[in-house]
C-alpha cells in the first residue's frame, strides 16, 4: 500500500503500534460483511488488522486458511500451467469462444520480488500488456497470469493480485479464476466458496475495467462473463471451466469501493484513544488493554452479527459484552424480532415471569406474548428427569 | 369520451399484433425443436391479459381443425385458475363448447357450471371434444394412467407458477406447447432443502418456463408489451420487476382517477390525507411509520392501515376510468384489498378491520391475492421493520404481486428503515454453478430500486 | 425462532444454562448404535485424515493413513473401517423376515442400525467419503487403477445411503449429536454456535456455579470435526511434510514416529469428541420417547433400510445414480415435501411444549369442551341433502384470532377429523373466548370429543398423506436435456 504524504498523521495516531493489514479482496470482502460496525470501519481506514489486535487476551481468534487447502491451490493452478496449458486451451474456446490454439502466456507470479516493491512493479507490467493488448499488438500474451490491477481507493492507492485475465480477439478482456476445490456430480462441491470465488472475481473485472478506462478505452471491452476454473471430482485434473455473467457482483464491488472509509474522518482521534494501547505492541498489560479496547468501541460503536464469529478478529469480546448487558441481538437477528423495545434478556425473561411491562412494552405487542409463553411453559415445562446440575 | 381518449392505441396495437402472430405460430409455424416439436413462451407483465391471449388461443381452436375433437388441451396450475379460464372461454365464446375435467372431489363455480356451452367431463371423454380445460395436476395425472388423448395443442397459462414437476405430467400431450405466464410474480416454493438441486436440469422445483428454455434455447419468447390492470402512472415502479422488458398501460396517462373530498390541514389527520391525496393524484403513496423494532404482527401498523381506510371512507372516494365511461362513482369497499406477507399479520389485521367495520375489504397474503385486482390497494411492505432481509422476505416475486394488484392506486406502508436493509451490501448466497439463479441478489437489487423509486410519493408517519 | 424459544433463550441468559424446549424425544435411540467420528484434511473432503470408530463409550478405533491423500495408504485403513461397519449395518438384514400381501411379497429386517456421528459436517464427509468408494472399480481395467475391494464399494454404498436418508425430514438411522440436542435444548447463543458439540453440551450441563456463558467460551475451542481446529491443523500439515519426506527416504523407522504423532493428534481430537457423542445420547436417551409418532416412524425406517439392502444384494449390487433422473427427482422431491410437512406436523401436535407458540400465533386453539351438538344437521356448500354436521363449542380463557372459515384438525385424529371455524366469541367480562367449530370429515372419531380428556386442541397441522400424482418413467420431450441423462461415474478419474 502507498500513503500518500498527508495520511500518513492521522494513521499513525489511529493505528499506532497495533498490526496493520495488506490490501487483498479478501480482507475487503470481510470488512464488507458488516457495514454497520463502526469500530471495523475505522480499524480498516487505519488499515489495522483485526484478526491480529487481541492477539495475547482470551479474545484472540484464528481465521486460518488450512495449510492443505494452500497446497491444493498451489498444485492445482500448477496443473493450469502444465504442458504449455493444454487443459486450459480447449476450456477457453468452448466457454468464452477464444478462437486460439496455443496460449502465450505471462506468469507475473515469478520474476518479482514477494513484497510491495514487486507489486508495484508487477502493477507496472500490468498495465504495460494491458495497454498492448488494447492496442491490437498481436504478440502481447493472451493469458496474464498473477496480474496486479492498481486502484485508488479513495485516499488509498491498492495493489491487487488477480488469478489471471484473458484476452481474446477484438480484444475483449476475461477475468479468469482458479480454485482448488472440485466440480462433484455438474455442481460446485461447495458453494459457499463458489459464492466468495464469483465475489472475488467480480472485484478483479471492476478493477481491470477501472483500469481500462484509465488508459482511455471504453470500459466495455471488459467481459462480465467470468470463468471459474476447477477440478472435476476428486484428483487435481482434469479441469472443467464454468461461465457465469457477473454484472451484479461488479455493482457489488463498486458499491463496496464506495463504502469505504476514510482515515481523514479519523484525525482527531488521539493516539491514546486508537488500536495502538489496545494491540499487544502497545506497551499495556492485558486488562488495560481490554479496558482501552471497551471504551474505542463505546467510541466508534459496534454492530454484532452472526458472521462476526467468523469473520472479525474482534467477535468474541463484543458477544462477551453483549452478554454482560444481556442484549439479545448477542442470538443472532431472528430473535430481536421477537423482543421489540424489550431491552435486554434479563427484561424478557422477567416479562415472561409476569413483572409488570412497561408501555413501550405494551404497545409493541411484545409483553403480552412474552407472559402468555411464560405462563403456559410454567404450566407445562417437563419434570426433569435427569438431574441436571446448574447454577446456584 | 371516446376509444382514443382512453387507450394508447399504439400499444393495444402491438399487442394485437403479438396475439395473432402467437396463435399463427402456434397454429401453423415451422417445428423451431429438435424432434418436429414447436415451442414457445409469452412472457407477460401483470395485468396483460394474459388469460385474453388465451381464450382466444382456446376459442378459435375449432378453426384450426374445423372442430376436430382433442384440438387443444389449456392447463393452469390451480384449480382457481383452470375455472377462471373456462369461464372466460365459455363467456367470450358463448356458442363453443367448453370441456373441463375436474379435480377429484372438486367442481366449477355454479355460475360457470350452469352455462349452457360449459361442459363437466371425465378425463376418457376428452377425445370428443376440441377445447378441454383442466389442471396440470388432474391432466397429468389422468395423462400417467393413459386416460387423456393426444392434442395438437397444449397451452399452460400462469406458466411461470408451474414448476416443472407439473409440465413434466402433461409434456408428452401434445408436440406443440404454448407457455404464458408472468414472471414478475411469485415462483413456486418447495418446503423441501431448496439447495438439494439447484443448477441441476433435473431440478423439479425450477419453473415450467425455466426447465423449457434450459432444454430447448431456440424456443421463441414473446414479451407482451401492455399492461390492462396497472395505470400509467404505476409503471415507473413496476418495470424494476421485468428488467429488460418494456412495456405500457393500456389506458392513457389521466384516465385512471380517484377523487376524495378535501382533507384536513393539520395535526396527524394531516399526514393520513397526505398520504391519500398523494395516491388519488400519482397512484401511489410510501406511508413510513417510525423507526422502531417491531413484531410480525406489529399492532402499530395494524392501526396504521386502519387509520388510512376509515380516512379514505370519510373522503367519499370515487374512482372514474374506461371502465365507467370517464364518470366517477363510488369507490365501494369490495374494490378495496390489503395485501401482506405473513398469515398472522392477516389475522390480527382482519380482527381490525372486522372491529371498525370493514368487513367487506379483503385482507390476504400475497400468494392468495396472486391473480386479482382491485381499484386500490393498501401493500404491507415484506421488509416493514425487519432488523434484516432474508430470502423469504427479499423474495421480489412477493413485492410484485403486492404493487401490481391495482388499477388506480396502491399505499405502501412500511417503517422508515426499512431501505436500509437493502442499502449495505447483499449477503453472499450460495452458489453451485449450472443454470443457477441467485434470489436473493435478485431481491436485493429489485427492493433497492424500488424504494428509490417510491422515494418521491413519501409521507412519515 | 419462535416467541416461546425467544423467551427460553432469555430464562438460558437468566438462569445460566439451557432450557427444555421439549417435553419428549422425538427420535427413537438404538441400544447398541454404531458411533463414527470422521476427521478430514481442509480442503480434501473426499477421503479421511483419521476416524475414530466403535459401539461403546468407553474406547474407539482410530485409523490414521497419515498421508490421506495417497490412496495407498488410505484404501488399507478404510478396508478395515469397512469391514467392521458392513458386519454391524448389514447384522439385521439377516435375521429379515419374507413377508407376503396378496401377490406382492417382500423383505423386512426386524430392526434397523443406527450411526451416530458428532454432527451435521460429519454426515456429509462420510457421504463424500461414500461418494468415492461407491463407484471404484472392483475388476482391473488395462490402463485403470487397481481393482479395489468389493467390501470397499460395499462400505461407500452404505455411506451414500445414510447422508442421502439424512435429508428425509424425521429419519432415525443417522444422527447427529448437535441436532439431537439443539432440537431439545434453547440456549443463549447462534444458530453457528450451536453447532459445536462441546459449547452446546456446556450449555446443557456447566459446570455448578459457572454460567452456561462462560462454560461454553471455555470449551468452544474444542473441536468434534471433521476439521480440527487451525492451530492443530498446522501441526497436521507440518507432521504430513515429514512423513511424506521420511517416505521418500525410505527411513521407515522416522515414517513410524512420524505417524504415531500424527495418530496421537487425532487420539487427542477423537477422545473429546467421543466422550461428548455418547455424553449427549445418554442425556437425551433418559427423556421419554414421544409415544405416538417415533415409533411408526422407526419402523419406516427399517422399510428403507431393508430396500436398501434388497438394492444392495440384487442384480444393481447397490449401484445407484449419483444424480437423479428427471422422475426420480420429480417423485423424491413430492416424498420429500410431504414426509418433511408430517413430521413437522407430528412433532407440533404431540408435545406439549411444542403447542405453545401455536397457541400464541392463533395456528391452534386449546379449550374444554362446553357443549358437542352430535344432531346437528344441515347442507352443505354443493350438496343437496342435510347431512349430519356436529357443532362444537370450547371455552378457552387464551385470546383467538383464528378467522372464521379456517380448516383445523383434532390433535387426537390428526389425519381425520377436520374441522371448520364457525364463530369465535370473546366475553370482554370474564376473559374467555368460545370458539364454535363444525365437524367436516370422520364424525363418528369425532363423536369421542365428548369423553376425550380436556382441554381439547386443534391446530392446522394435519398427518394425512396428501394425493400423489402419477410420475411417468417416461420423459416427455420438454424435459429431455440435450445433452442426455448424467452417466454416473467413478469420481477417482485420475490416480494420483
Amino acid at each position: 500500500m502507498t500513503t500518500p504524504a498527508p495520511l500518513q498523521e492521522p494513521l499513525a495516531d489511529l493505528a499506532g503500534a497495533a498490526p496493520r493489514a495488506g490490501w487483498s479482496v479478501r480482507g475487503l470482502s470481510k470488512w464488507s460483511t458488516n457495514l454497520q460496525c463502526g469500530t471495523a470501519a475505522a480499524a480498516f481506514a487505519a488499515r489495522v488488522d483485526l484478526d491480529r489486535l487481541l492477539v495475547g487476551t482470551d479474545y484472540q481468534v484464528e481465521f486460518e486458511q488450512s495449510p492443505f487447502m494452500r497446497s491444493r491451490g498451489q498444485m492445482v493452478e500448477a496443473k493450469v500451467r502444465e504442458n504449455g496449458y493444454a487443459e486450459l486451451i480447449p476450456i477457453l474456446r468452448e466457454t468464452l469462444g477464444f478462437s486460439t490454439t496455443e496460449v502465450s502466456a505471462r506468469n507475473l507470479k515469478q520474476g518479482y520480488p514477494p513484497n510491495d516493491r514487486g507489486l508495484l512493479l508487477r502493477a507496472t507490467e500490468t498495465r504495460h500488456i494491458i495497454s498492448e493488448i488494447l492496442r491490437g499488438d498481436l504478440t502481447a500474451p493472451n493469458i496474464l497470469e498473477g496480474a496486479v490491477l492498481e486502484a485508488h481507493l479513495g485516499p488509498y492507492t491498492a495493489r491487487f493480485e488477480a488469478d489471471a485475465i484473458g484476452a481474446r480477439l477484438g480484444p475483449v478482456l476475461h477475468g479468469l479464476e482458479v480454485k482448488s476445490w472440485p466440480v462433484v456430480d455438474g455442481r460446485a462441491d461447495d458453494p459457499g466458496k463458489a459464492a466468495e470465488a464469483l465475489r472475488q472475481l467480480g472485484f478483479y473485472l471492476f478493477l481491470l475495467r477501472l483500469l481500462v478506462d484509465d488508459l482511455g478505452t471504453d470500459p466495455d471491452i471488459v467481459s462480465s462473463t467470468g470463468l471459474l476454473v476447477t477440478p472435476r471430482n476428486v484428483g487435481l485434473t482434469p479441469l472443467v471451466g464454468s461461465v457465469r455473467d457477473l454484472d451484479r457482483e461488479i455493482a457489488i464491488a463498486q458499491a463496496t469501493v464506495d463504502r469505504l472509509p476514510d482515515v481523514r474522518d479519523y484525525a482527531h482521534v488521539p493516539a491514546s484513544e486508537g488500536f495502538g494501547p489496545v494491540s499487544a505492541g502497545g506497551g499495556l498489560g492485558v486488562q488495560e488493554r481490554l479496558d482501552r479496547l471497551d471504551a474505542l468501541t463505546d467510541t466508534f460503536g459496534t454492530h454484532y452479527q452472526t458472521s462476526c464469529l467468523t469473520s472479525c478478529g474482534n467477535a468474541k469480546f463484543c458477544r462477551a459484552k453483549l452478554h454482560a448487558s444481556g442484549d439479545p441481538s448477542l442470538c443472532g437477528q431472528a430473535i430481536v424480532r421477537f423482543l421489540p423495545r424489550v431491552p435486554s434478556l434479563r427484561r424478557a425473561a422477567d416479562l415472561g415471569a409476569g413483572a409488570p411491562p412497561t408501555d413501550e412494552e405494551t404497545t409493541s405487542g411484545a409483553a403480552e406474548l412474552l407472559a402468555r409463553a411464560g405462563a403456559l411453559y410454567t404450566e407445562r415445562a417437563p419434570e426433569s428427569p435427569p438431574a441436571v446440575p446448574g447454577v446456584a | 369520451m371516446t376509444i382514443a381518449d382512453f387507450y394508447d392505441q399504439r400499444v393495444a396495437q402491438e399487442a394485437e399484433h403479438l396475439t395473432q402472430l402467437v396463435i399463427s405460430d402456434l397454429v401453423s409455424g415451422a417445428p423451431n425443436l429438435a424432434g418436429g416439436h414447436f415451442a414457445a413462451v409469452v412472457s407477460s407483465p401483470a395485468g396483460a391479459g394474459k388469460s385474453y391471449l388465451v381464450t382466444s388461443i382456446a376459442g378459435n381452436a375449432r378453426d384450426f381443425t374445423g372442430g376436430e375433437g382433442a384440438t387443444i388441451a389449456v392447463a393452469a396450475p390451480t384449480n382457481d385458475q383452470a375455472f377462471g379460464l373456462v369461464a372466460s372461454i365459455a363467456e367470450r365464446f358463448p356458442n363453443r363448447p367448453v370441456a373441463f375435467v375436474p379435480a377429484q372431489n372438486r367442481s366449477l363455480p355454479v355460475a360457470t357450471s350452469a352455462r349452457p356451452n360449459v361442459i363437466s367431463i371425465p378425463s376418457q371423454a376428452a377425445a370428443t371434444y376440441p377445447v378441454v380445460v383442466g389442471t396440470l395436476d388432474k391432466f397429468g395425472d389422468a395423462a400417467g394412467r393413459g386416460n387423456l388423448p393426444h392434442f395438437r395443442y397444449l397451452c399452460i397459462d400462469e406458466a411461470y407458477q408451474a414448476d416443472a414437476a407439473k409440465y413434466y405430467g402433461v409434456g408428452a400431450l401434445a408436440d406443440r406447447h404454448l407457455l404464458v405466464g408472468d414472471p414478475g410474480q411469485l415462483e413456486p416454493f418447495t418446503t423441501d432443502d431448496p439447495g438439494r438441486w439447484r443448477g441441476l436440469p433435473e431440478d423439479p422445483t425450477q419453473t415450467a418456463v425455466q426447465v423449457l428454455l434450459r432444454n430447448h434455447p431456440t424456443t421463441q419468447n414473446h414479451r407482451m408489451p401492455i399492461t390492462r390492470r396497472l395505470n400509467a402512472e404505476a409503471i415507473g415502479v413496476v418495470e424494476s420487476f421485468y428488467p429488460g422488458h418494456a412495456f405500457s398501460s393500456w389506458t392513457l396517462p389521466g384516465v385512471r382517477r380517484t377523487r376524495l373530498v378535501p382533507g384536513v390541514a393539520s395535526g396527524e389527520g394531516a399526514r393520513v390525507d397526505a398520504a391519500l391525496d398523494l395516491v388519488a393524484a400519482h397512484g401511489w403513496a410510501w406511508v413510513r411509520l417510525p423507526d422502531t423494532p417491531v413484531l410480525t404482527a406489529d399492532p402499530a401498523t395494524v392501526e396504521a392501515i386502519v387509520g388510512l381506510l376509515r380516512r379514505l371512507g370519510d373522503r367519499a372516494p370515487e374512482v372514474a376510468s374506461e371502465r365507467t365511461d370517464g364518470m366517477f362513482e363510488p369507490l365501494g369497499p369490495s374494490r378495496v384489498a390489503v395485501v401482506v406477507s405473513h398469515n398472522n399479520q392477516k389475522d390480527i389485521l382482519r380482527a381490525g378491520l372486522d372491529g371498525a367495520g370493514f368487513d367487506e375489504i379483503r385482507v390476504d397474503t400475497a400468494n392468495k391475492l396472486q391473480g386479482l385486482e382491485f381499484d386500490i390497494v393498501i401493500a404491507w411492505h415484506p421488509l416493514a421493520g425487519l432488523p434484516e432481509g432474508d430470502t423469504f422476505h427479499l423474495d421480489p416475486g412477493r413485492l410484485c404481486v403486492m404493487l401490481t394488484r391495482h388499477r388506480h392506486g396502491c399505499i405502501v406502508v412500511g417503517r422508515a428503515s426499512d431501505p436500509f436493509l437493502v442499502d449495505d451490501l447483499p449477503p453472499a448466497s450460495d452458489v453451485w454453478l449450472g443454470h443457477d439463479p441467485d434470489p436473493i441478489l435478485d431481491g436485493w437489487f429489485t427492493h433497492s430500486m424500488v424504494f428509490d423509486k417510491l422515494a418521491p410519493f413519501a409521507v412519515d408517519f | 425462532m419462535n416467541m416461546l424459544e425467544a423467551l427460553l433463550v432469555a430464562q438460558a441468559h437468566r438462569d445460566g444454562r439451557a432450557q427444555r424446549s421439549s417435553a419428549f424425544r422425538h427420535r427413537h435411540f438404538v441400544e447398541a448404535p454404531m458411533v463414527i467420528v470422521p476427521w478430514h484434511l481442509g480442503a480434501e473432503p473426499f477421503t479421511f485424515a483419521a476416524i475414530a470408530y466403535g459401539s461403546h463409550p468407553e474406547t474407539f478405533t482410530l485409523v490414521v493413513p497419515g498421508e490421506p491423500r495417497d490412496r495407498q495408504l488410505l484404501f488399507p485403513l478404510a478396508l478395515k473401517l469397512a469391514r467392521w461397519f458392513n458386519e454391524r449395518f448389514e447384522a439385521p438384514w439377516e435375521l429379515r423376515n419374507t413377508l407376503t400381501r396378496g401377490t406382492w411379497s417382500f423383505e423386512l429386517a426386524p430392526t434397523a442400525p443406527q450411526v451416530w456421528v458428532p454432527n451435521e459436517g460429519a454426515v456429509t464427509v462420510l457421504g463424500k467419503l461414500g461418494r468415492r468408494l461407491a463407484y471404484l472399480p472392483t475388476e482391473e481395467r488395462p490402463g485403470g487403477p487397481p481393482a479395489a475391494d468389493p467390501d470397499l464399494v460395499r462400505f461407500g454404498r452404505h455411506l451414500m445411503f445414510l447422508a442421502r436418508n439424512a435429508s428425509r425430514a424425521g429419519q432415525q438411522l443417522v444422527l447427529a449429536a448437535t441436532t439431537v440436542a439443539a432440537a431439545n435444548w434453547a440456549t443463549e447463543q447462534t444458530v453457528g454456535e450451536r453447532a459445536n458439540l462441546a459449547a452446546l453440551d456446556a450449555w446443557i450441563e456447566p459446570p455448578t456455579g459457572v454460567h452456561g456463558f462462560d462454560a461454553a467460551c471455555a470449551v468452544e475451542e474444542l473441536s468434534a470435526g471433521p476439521l480440527p481446529p487451525p492451530s492443530i491443523e498446522r501441526d497436521v500439515a507440518d507432521l504430513v511434510e515429514a512423513f511424506n519426506e521420511a517416505r521418500r527416504r525410505g527411513d521407515r523407522q522416522a515414517e513410524e514416529s512420524v505417524h504415531a504423532e500424527v495418530r496421537a493428534i487425532y487420539t487427542a481430537l477423537s477422545e473429546t469428541a467421543w466422550q461428548l457423542t455418547w455424553r449427549v445420547m445418554e442425556r437425551e436417551r433418559k427423556w421419554p420417547e414421544e409415544p405416538r409418532f417415533v415409533a411408526p416412524r422407526w419402523a419406516s425406517d427399517i422399510e428403507e433400510y431393508s430396500s436398501h439392502m434388497a438394492w444392495m444384494n440384487g442384480p444393481a449390487g447397490g449401484r445407484r445414480r449419483t444424480r437423479q433422473t428427471v422422475p426420480q427427482a420429480i417423485r423424491l422431491r413430492a416424498s420429500a415435501e410431504s414426509e418433511r410437512a408430517a413430521v413437522e406436523a407430528q412433532e407440533a401436535i404431540s408435545d406439549p411444549l411444542h403447542l405453545i407458540p401455536l397457541l400464541l400465533d392463533h395456528r391452534a386453539v386449546e379449550g374444554t369442551l362446553v357443549e358437542y351438538d352430535a344432531t346437528h344437521r344441515e347442507v352443505k356448500r354443493g350438496k343437496r341433502n342435510a347431512s349430519r354436521v356436529p357443532v362444537v363449542t370450547l371455552l378457552t380463557n387464551q385470546p383467538c384470532l383464528i378467522p372464521v372459515g379456517k380448516e383445523l384438525w383434532w390433535t387426537e385424529y390428526p389425519d381425520r377429523v377436520r374441522v371448520v371455524v364457525e364463530r369465535v366469541e370473546r366475553d370482554e367480562s370474564s376473559l374467555e373466548t368460545r370458539v364454535v367449530l363444525k365437524v367436516m370429515e370422520h364424525l363418528d372419531d369425532a363423536d369421542h370429543m365428548r369423553l376425550a380428556p380436556q382441554p381439547l386442541c386443534f391446530t392446522q397441522f394435519s398427518t394425512r398423506v396428501p394425493w400423489r400424482t402419477r410420475v411417468s418413467d417416461t420423459i416427455p420431450w420438454s424435459h429431455q436435456p440435450p445433452g442426455g441423462e448424467y452417466d454416473p461415474a467413478d469420481v477417482e478419474e485420475v490416480v494420483q
